[in-house]
């Protein structure tokens, strides 16, 4: 009979939970052992907070191309591919944005710099600066990347790659952003609760009732933020500014196929704002999306969009 | 050995033809999986010819029809162009493994060189035939446009099955002016293969089949994107005597025997392996801290559909066991 695991954690920054639905405790036993390698791997690897990670060693030796580790090289292209497909509205190199507006140590200790990460002396660069060939990179000098706005999407679609074949029901949480596949141990599909900037879940779910996998993120302006030299800052950098975006949409919360979209057409949407967003919907075909709203108007705070938004009865 | 009879022969392009084939008796028909090949051979003179493999091109069927597109490129395969109506033709198989995973293959990109578009063929008609919801991506690469076997097809299988895409490439001609959007001039490059896998490299499971400098190629852009080895599955397609092309009939009977007692002696000592390796560790663990011993827990502490069962094994890591079944939460990351 099948069973319910679930085993949860910090890790990347934030509270990682996973769950799993097997016959055997074993597997489950032995599949969480090597999802948590997997995740504090790539940590380790690819976290800017981390001097020795492969990242910061990388962003260190800006201005000449270097052999990256084919995981490296896989989610650069993966940062390409999402800066075609949003036009730059996803830049990988807005960190130096990122920490001249005050987002500088992992968070949620913000005080803590450490030189060797420091890039607030660097610009932004458009994404079509990241050069890749015959397996070596190139940024330009002055450049600094950041995997922030993709590294948990990308993470996520890899443990389910991971998990096909020997797993078809589990959920996968890292730091909020998810993903599914199949139903829960009563067959039914997996519900996903949302929350608002205070924390309390919203009268909607996700229900997704396709049998593949799928992935939601959730980004916004409500956490990761602060004040700096007396200004407010939040992470959510637009990059044609190179500062914290100016939107209306405090929170967007993107279903798509995979988890690393849904990952950065969260972020975009909060950059385009409320008004723009229907548009940006339609133009990459997003299955499903819910907004909310900075606005007086209780009846405009929420914007719900597509099959897989369900409002609780 | 199964007999079989020619019904056909057609020429697809000036150097491929199409062999078509019809079971002789019922006992000899049989059902393939696309991407399969078997070993044919027929009788020259009074004297067997040496047993060639080829791709079956046509969807699995019960009909007891197989098909063969055949490049003519030595003496066997001329000799085979001469093959007529009521010929027989002994068939051995089907063999292989370059077939997709209905379980784990969601997204297949199909990168093909020259003839090496024969298994294609079956997966992509199949696929058609039976509404498989896996999405097929082609990318076909051919010396030019003239040399490409089942063009007008693959444009309206194309047409047939959303789930499909084909891309034609066209390395050593031009592309002519009124020809659909589907032809590039030039090789499957990175760019053509990065615009093809819109998702993460990995997303996908690449088969490559054709001659060996392009199959070398191709596998040395997926590695630069960082494709795992597992989710490439290529066939190496030479058409002579070299390389898996050429089975001495006589051999097959004593080759399956020998190979499957070495499979059957390797599976054994493989799982006799993995139950050792696994099952030590535990005992001297259990032995040590006493602490693992397998609790069944079943809890109700929230209300309905919270209750989470769980027989882990506690351990040394850095997460903890849920015992109050926490629900999905989407928030702010």
């Amino acid at each position: 009979m099948n069973k319910r695991y679930q085993v949860a954690g910090k890790a990347l920054g934030s509270e990682v939970v996973l769950t799993l639905i097997t016959e055997n405790s074993d597997v489950a036993d032995d599949t969480f052992k090597v999802l948590w390698e997997k995740i504090t791997h790539f940590e380790a690897q690819f976290s800017r907070f981390q001097p020795t990670s492969e990242l910061s060693l990388f962003n260190q030796k800006s201005g000449s191309w270097q052999k990256v580790s084919s995981e490296f090289l896989s989610i650069l292209h993966c940062t390409q591919i999402f800066s075609q497909e949003t036009t730059g509205l996803y830049n990988p190199f807005i960190l130096p944005a990122l920490q001249q507006a005050g987002y500088q140590g992992s968070w949620p200790h913000t005080s803590e710099v450490i030189l060797s990460t420091d890039y607030t002396n660097r610009h932004i660069f458009p994404p079509n600066a990241l050069k890749i060939e015959n397996g070596e990179v190139y940024i330009p000098e002055g450049a600094a990347l950041d995997l922030g706005g993709i590294g948990k999407g990308f993470l996520l679609d890899l443990l389910g790659t991971y998990l096909e074949g020997t797993i078809e029901n589990y959920w996968l949480s890292l730091g909020g952003d998810i993903l599914c596949k199949g139903t829960d141990i009563n067959n039914a599909p997996w519900a996903i609760n949302v929350q608002n900037a205070q924390g309390e879940i919203l009268p909607f779910q996700i229900i997704n009732t396709n049998k593949k996998s799928f992935g939601i993120a959730t980004s916004g302006v409500t956490k990761r933020k602060g004040k700096h030299n007396n200004k407010a800052w939040h992470h959510i950098i637009d990059p044609k500014t190179g500062l914290p975006s100016e939107t209306d949409v405090s929170i967007a919360t993107v279903c798509a196929p995979s988890a690393v979209a849904a990952d950065i057409h969260a972020k975009c949407l909060v950059i385009r704002g409320s008004s723009q967003a229907e548009k940006y919907l339609k133009q990459h075909a997003i299955q499903s999306a819910l907004l909310q709203i900075k606005t007086n108007d209780p009846s405009q705070q929420i914007f719900a969009y597509g099959p897989d938004i369900v409002k609780k009865i | 050995m199964k007999n079989f009879l020619v019904t056909e022969t057609t020429f697809l392009t000036p150097d491929i033809f199409l062999l078509t084939l019809r079971a002789e008796r019922e006992r000899d028909c049989f059902i393939h999986i696309p991407g399969q090949y078997a070993a044919i051979g027929f009788q020259v003179n009074g004297r067997p010819t040496p047993m060639r493999c080829f791709s079956i091109v046509n969807a699995p069927n019960n009909t007891g029809i197989i098909q063969f597109a055949i490049k003519v490129s030595g003496s066997f395969t001329h000799t085979a162009t001469y093959l007529q109506k009521g010929n027989k033709v002994k068939v051995q198989g089907p063999f292989g493994e370059f077939v997709v995973n209905k379980q784990f293959d969601r997204n297949v990109v199909m990168l093909a060189g020259g003839i090496g578009i024969t298994p294609f063929m079956s997966m992509l008609r199949n696929a058609a035939s039976t509404q498989s919801p896996i999405h097929f991506t082609l990318l076909y690469s051919c010396q030019n446009q003239a040399a490409i076997p089942f063009f007008d097809e693959l444009i309206k299988l194309e047409q047939q099955n959303q789930n499909f895409s084909v891309q034609f490439y066209i390395t050593n001609g031009s592309v002519a002016a009124a020809s659909p959007a589907h032809l590039y001039e030039g090789r499957i490059d990175p760019l053509a293969i990065a615009a093809a896998t819109p998702k993460h490299p990995n997303a996908y499971t690449y088969f490559i089949c054709g001659p060996n400098g392009f199959m070398n190629s191709v596998q040395e852009i997926l590695r630069s994107r960082g494709v795992y080895p597992d989710n490439i599955v290529s066939e190496a397609f030479t058409q002579g005597a070299s390389g898996r092309a050429v089975i001495n009939s006589q051999n097959i009977p004593k080759l399956i025997y020998k190979l499957t007692s070495a499979a059957i002696v390797l599976g054994i000592g493989f799982i006799m392996t993995l139950d050792l390796m696994r099952a030590v560790p535990k005992i001297m663990a259990a032995e040590t801290t006493q602490a693992s011993q397998v609790t069944e827990v079943q809890t109700t502490a929230t209300p309905a559909s919270t209750s989470i069962s769980s027989t882990l094994t506690p351990t040394a890591t850095p997460y903890v066991q849920n015992y109050t079944y926490q629900q999905p939460v989407t928030s702010v990351s």
